[in-house]
């Protein structure tokens, strides 16, 4: 109990930086919700996806208003004049999809056949998004000069463009599979990030508590002493378990505060397991860590050394879907890719389709890497006794 | 003075695990990166889409609609579509396993004024980048040219030809627009964050010296305390040979990045290295200052300088590279006092920016705030006496 008890203090003193990291974890998972607000839940009834679009009207007729309204009624448009930067800062991190300048004169230019290229936009070159909005442009644009070809005035071909675009039929949407909890709302992020703040608080929380204890000093002193060895390691273990159930216990709080309603479907079950298995490895990572470094001024630089590294191997931070084909074969040999390849089988994210055998697959794998990592630990430790 | 600084420098490089983990967190973390971030930039550009295709032979419509999707799915020509055609079941179970972005097939009603192609989707493609926005939009220009030339060859046969002609004259309305920057590469800010994060890992080194040099929180310090050295000269020189150590490490990664990763600075690599000298500067000013604070020991002063670190590298958008927008559309002045976000503006403003006047601002924020650390620490530790330690 005197270790165990010393092992609750020291971890007392380190309770700031797991604050932090679940703070940082907190915050990530709302910052992630608020900027994936457009996509990724699935509905009923399709719409065409909204993009960020800035159109700079130096026209002001009636063809440039109908136009804008138009693409008002699928993207976000702003019109307000803004400055260079706010643009180039829009196109650098894709808050901002294009950028449309119609000049003046363009409605005198279209009637007069004579429109060729006088509209300019600024996009990424070659990108989806290019492609999508300049083919709405085109359809709105052309289906107006075919009315106006036709002899239509000018108001009664706006009307029928405007008439014709909105008769078209809506595409048909089908559902495979029903919704689940972790597609869409704070769950999903909240399941994906969990690798990288499990080894970054384990590691900050854990290790240093383990470094101090078994330190040469504090192991010398109590191997001197007629505390027993075994209950030593025993009370060391029962700290580590205590801060990693401590741990859980907080994460699935989180859980059922991000979504009271999850509890109810199995799903978020067998996501909070996949949490689980993931903890037990970083536990013993974080253990394994403790026996490698000695020196707690470099934990940090270790924790978000592996931290980050695994996250952007595995798909944490980056989906796995896009990454290239050589990462992810590299992925498969750590545990946070068989983690994160289980949470996308139950959001249904990216091209993943739910299979239980395959869930399973992931969750035995991730077992298997504790285990094997439990060996190496043992194997250090060891051979750490035997050289002090 | 020189030989402090030279016994200072001697002192870092014999300190092998935080000389290790200095060299091997950027390079490391930055490789990793890399790797990660391969087919970021890539995965934007527009490449086929794979469509599943359900005719109906006997619809009036069915011979026009296969030449074109034909067309479109020409290997040799740029290809739109990437065409499979089967039945509707077959159709749904590549829809189902998410083999094709979406089903093309045709209308129920053979009726010649009601749009022929139909277009179903997959409520669960939530990964999906813009391709069934696209097919949709692609289904709607098809329905609404043959809707229009229905509805002329219906309510006024005499403007068919006048159509017909206006559908074969295609005008190009847009032309793209140059931009002025360098770089769009929306990975290489992630790597402006990790370059930020390297530099303020440095305070944990700078941290080290001023508890090394206070008499009541190190035996370092006692010694030091009892010396015939001055205690300001002492510090600087051995804040100097840590700033030269930072900036040979940092030099080291940029090299590492820009040649072997190939990451986008933009045309001006001096300024890239002038940002991480600066960066660093802040880093170890800020450790220093850190320090200095109070009587408490150093788990509890390296807890804060995490705290710091990692809640600056997270809004400067090490995790969501789109963070430190946010934080500019919200709280505008936490952007200018985090110094990782400053170092990343910095460099970002190199890559985009053709004028430099953002970067020096960004610049002149780093200094301050150095000055303004140092400053602190110093007022913290000087003229300290100790009665008893």
């Amino acid at each position: 109990m005197p270790v165990f008890n010393v092992f609750i203090k020291i971890l007392r003193k380190h309770g700031s930086v797991t604050l932090l990291y679940l703070s940082i974890y907190v915050l990530l998972v709302v910052f992630f919700v608020m900027a994936d607000e457009n996509g990724g839940s699935a509905a009923d009834m399709f719409q065409d996806k909204a993009l960020a679009l800035h159109i700079t009207d130096e026209d002001q007729s009636s063809v440039s208003l109908a136009l804008t309204d138009y693409l008002a009624s699928i993207h976000d448009v702003s019109t307000q004049t803004v400055e260079r930067g706010e643009i180039l800062d829009g196109l650098y991190y894709r808050t901002l999809n294009y950028v449309l300048t119609i000049p003046d004169g363009f409605e005198a230019s279209l009637l007069a056949h004579d429109a060729e290229g006088l509209l300019t936009f600024a996009a990424l070159p070659g990108t989806s998004s290019e492609l999508y909005v300049n083919r709405q442009i085109s359809l709105y644009l052309d289906t107006l000069r075919r009315f106006l070809d036709c002899g239509y005035s000018l108001s009664e071909s706006l009307e029928r463009t405007g008439d014709a675009l909105a008769s078209l039929p809506d595409a048909e949407t089908v559902s495979f599979c029903s919704a689940n909890a972790l597609s869409g709302g704070l769950l999903e992020p909240f399941f994906r990030y969990q690798p990288y703040i499990l080894i970054s608080v384990l590691i900050c929380g854990l290790t240093p508590v383990l470094i101090t204890l078994n330190g040469t000093r504090i192991r010398t002193r109590t191997a001197c002493s007629p505390f027993p060895a075994g209950r030593h390691t025993l009370a060391l273990l029962g700290g580590s378990l205590f801060y990693g159930l401590g741990l859980f216990l907080i994460c699935m709080l989180l859980c059922f505060l991000f979504s009271p309603e999850g509890i109810r479907q199995p799903v978020v079950w067998q996501a909070l397991l996949n949490s689980f298995v993931f903890l037990l490895f970083s536990a013993v990572l974080a253990v394994l860590v403790s026996l490698l470094i000695t020196d707690s001024n470099v934990l940090n630089m270790v924790a978000n050394s592996i931290g980050l590294v695994m996250s952007f191997l595995c798909g944490v931070f980056v989906p796995q879907s896009l990454l290239p084909d050589a990462v992810l074969r590299a992925g498969r040999f750590l545990p946070a890719y068989w983690y994160i390849h289980a949470t996308d089988l139950l959001a249904g994210r990216g091209d993943e389709v739910y299979d239980a055998g395959s869930y399973w697959t992931c969750i035995g794998i991730q077992l298997l890497f504790a285990a094997a990592l439990s060996v190496v630990t043992f194997a250090a430790s060891c051979r750490r006794r035997k050289g002090s | 003075m020189l030989l402090h600084f030279k016994y200072s420098f001697l002192e870092l490089l014999r300190n092998r695990p935080q000389m290790f983990w200095a060299f091997a967190f950027p390079l490391l973390v930055g490789t990793m990166f890399h790797l990660a971030f391969g087919r970021l930039d890539a995965d934007e550009l527009f490449s086929p889409v794979p469509v599943a295709v359900v005719l109906d032979a006997e619809h009036p419509a069915c011979d026009g609609i296969r030449h074109m999707l034909d067309a479109l799915s020409e290997p040799e020509d740029d290809p739109f579509l990437i065409v499979t055609y089967v039945s509707m079941e077959d159709a749904e179970a590549l829809l189902s396993e998410k083999e094709v972005y979406g089903i093309l097939h045709m209308a129920e009603s053979r009726d010649p004024a009601k749009p022929p192609l139909c277009l179903t989707l997959s409520a669960e493609m939530s990964g999906d980048p813009l391709y069934q926005s696209i097919l949709n939009a692609f289904v709607d220009q098809f329905n609404l040219t043959y809707a229009a030339i229905a509805d002329i060859a219906q309510t006024d046969p005499a403007k068919l030809s006048a159509a017909m002609e206006s559908l074969s004259a295609e005008t190009a309305y847009l032309r793209p627009e140059t931009l002025e920057t360098s770089s769009m590469s929306q990975s290489a800010s992630y790597f402006f964050s990790l370059i930020a994060m390297s530099c303020l890992f440095a305070a944990t080194a700078g941290s080290e010296i001023a508890i090394t040099n206070q008499a009541n929180l190190s035996p370092l310090g006692a010694r030091k305390c009892v010396s015939p050295v001055r205690r300001s000269a002492a510090t600087l020189c051995e804040l100097s040979a840590l700033l030269l150590q930072e900036c040979v490490v940092m030099t080291i990664a940029l090299l590492y990045y820009r040649n072997v990763l190939s990451v986008d600075f933009g045309s001006r690599f001096g300024y890239v290295l002038l940002a991480t000298l600066c960066g660093c500067l802040a880093g170890i000013s800020l450790g220093y200052f850190v320090g200095s604070i109070g009587q408490f020991g150093r788990f509890q002063k390296n807890g804060i300088l995490v705290a710091i670190i990692m809640t600056c590298s997270m809004l400067s958008g090490l995790m969501i590279n789109t963070m430190r927008l946010y934080v500019e559309a919200f709280c505008p002045l936490l952007n200018r006092i985090n110094p990782a976000a400053l170092i990343s503006d910095a460099l970002y403003a190199l890559a985009v920016y053709p004028s430099p006047d953002r970067y020096f601002k960004n610049i002149a924020g780093l200094l301050t705030i150095s000055a303004l650390f140092c400053l602190g620490g110093i007022a913290l530790t000087r003229r300290k006496k100790y009665a008893g330690i």
